[in-house]
């Protein structure tokens, strides 16, 4: 049966997964080669607008990754009940197999990822101490993707309406970015400040991250 | 009489108008059971609990004795389903939509779906998205039928089909039918087509049962009477008055448990009796359900 998933997964879904892969493989591209060469003086100007190009592309990754798990089951669901549940599997089989079939395919970018990756860092001349790099970015992408596809998948299969479980979590965090900015918004402010400078937020990579590099 | 399936106290609360409330239906082994009622009165949400698909909020199913609420994949392993609206993954031909289905039943007969899919005309390398809607029922059954289940549920399988491929369908059922000595539970609000070949029924009505019977003995139960200088309240009677209508100055009744003797007591009562006919299973479903008053659950 996991077979026959699988290759649900891969046929349904190829043209996304090629786009996906390309993704993010382009992240970790860019981001070597603007910081190859750079020495002491100039990496931090070059980390810099690394991460910007990083955090750009951080924002498909994150759609992409969502509606990766969501996809999971999207053509299945008709309103109330989700068409493969009349097949002779158990509910915790059947969720079990099809959040591994597309974890599997999710699997494939994130280990281009990691050639990518690993390749720049041999082939490019990466500024000294730049120790977070691949390991750490590596590690980073596919948490965060991970993160955001079960997110996804778990809303798809619980609800038929599972956008708005991902999209209104996003207009709250918009309004606090937006009321922090505003003199109204302080006590806000300091809640945007804990999610974005905390150690443990997965968005400080694409944002600030300062303990990446250490000269 | 071995039951394929049986439900006893079945319920769930669906919405706040509607609800599927304590549904306790038998189903024998080897009949042919027809689900009637009329639009949204609970029969796609009662075979969706039956297999299932939709958590029941309590009650038991057995199918082909086995408990579904507890093994539900076990009893799905022997039944085919058709769904109301098919829902075949859109993006697959017909051909793959057959082998994903195969995957999951050991039992799949190769030899005979590829027969069912040339005589039902399915092209095997058109997309599900492509099918017309009788191409989509036929794949529906053919998907339905391939595992040889032993109990069949049909979700209003011939649903806004031509007539064509209306026949086809049921044409195929029966031929299956007579050929495995399968049962089918087939809900339908198309009482005439039912009427063809069903040997039970059960009518359905603001999510409840409100009748279960051999579909003669429905038939039989229910009269229709002329009477004349009938007052306006009747008192106790042997039978039920369904439903009493002016016609001129007669009046005619729909009555359920009638028997010849008991024009004595109409007699009795001043009331003259005309006739006696017999209704067709259409009109005892319509006298049926005028007087099925649902107690505290409504049709949504």
């Amino acid at each position: 049966m996991l077979g026959e998933m699988l290759r649900t997964e891969v046929e349904r879904r190829r043209v996304e997964l090629a786009f996906l892969t390309l993704l993010l493989v382009a992240t970790p591209g860019i981001y070597a080669l603007q910081l190859a060469g750079a020495d002491a003086a100039s990496a931090g100007a070059r980390l810099g607008s690394a991460r910007q190009t990083a955090g750009l592309l951080g924002i498909p990754l994150m759609i992409v990754a969502v509606r990766w798990g969501m996809g999971a089951w999207a053509t299945e669901r008709r309103g109330r009940w989700v068409y493969t549940l009349s097949l002779p599997v158990g509910r915790r089989r059947l969720f079990a197999l099809r959040y591994l079939a597309a974890l599997a395919w999710l699997a494939v970018p994130l280990l281009a990822v990691a050639v990518v990756s690993y390749a720049a860092a041999a082939a490019l001349r990466l500024p000294p101490g730049l120790y977070a790099y691949p390991g750490h970015f590596v590690a980073w992408t596919a948490a965060f993707a991970w993160i955001l596809f079960t997110a996804g998948f778990v809303a798809a299969g619980a609800s038929a309406h599972p956008w708005r479980w991902i999209v209104v979590p996003l207009l709250v965090v918009i309004l606090f970015i937006a009321a922090s900015e505003t003199s109204w918004g302080a006590p806000l402010n300091r809640v945007a400040v804990w999610m974005f400078d905390s150690p443990a937020s997965p968005l400080l990579f694409f944002i600030e991250t300062p303990e990446l590099i250490a000269y | 009489m071995d039951a394929a399936l049986l439900t006893r106290g079945l319920s769930r609360r669906v919405s706040r108008g509607f609800a599927v409330a304590d549904v306790s239906m038998t189903v024998p082994a080897g009949a042919i059971y027809g689900l009637l009622g009329p639009n949204g009165a609970g029969k796609t949400t009662t075979l969706r609990l039956v297999l299932d698909l939709l958590r029941p909020d309590r009650g038991e199913v057995e199918i082909l004795g086995v408990d579904a609420r507890r093994h539900p994949a076990r009893a799905r392993m022997r039944v085919g389903y058709v769904p109301e609206r098919p829902a075949m993954p859109e993006w697959m031909t017909v051909d793959r939509v057959m082998r994903h289905h195969a995957a999951f039943y050991p039992d799949w007969d190769w030899a005979y779906a590829g027969s069912l899919r040339g005589r039902l005309q399915l092209p095997p390398d058109r997309r599900v998205q492509h099918l017309s809607k009788g191409e989509a029922a036929k794949l529906a059954l053919v998907l339905a039928l391939s595992h040889r289940p032993a109990l069949l549920l049909l979700d209003e399988p011939t649903d806004g089909l031509d007539p064509v491929a209306r026949r086809e369908i049921v044409e195929l059922l029966l031929e299956y039918v007579s050929d495995t000595g399968a049962t089918v539970l087939i809900s339908s609000h198309l009482v005439h087509e039912l009427e063809r070949f069903a040997d039970r029924v059960g009518v359905m009505d603001g999510g409840r049962l409100v009748a279960e019977t051999p579909l003669e003995a429905l038939r039989g139960s229910i009269k229709r009477l002329r009477v004349e200088a009938a007052p306006g309240t009747l008192g106790p009677l042997p039978f039920t008055l369904l439903s009493r209508e002016p016609h001129g100055r007669e009046e005619v009744w729909a009555v359920r448990g009638w028997e010849p003797q008991m024009g004595g007591d109409l007699a009795a009562r001043g009331v003259a009796l005309r006739g006696v006919m017999d209704l067709d299973l259409e009109e005892c479903y319509v006298a049926l359900l005028r007087t099925s008053a649902p107690e505290d659950v409504h049709a949504g």
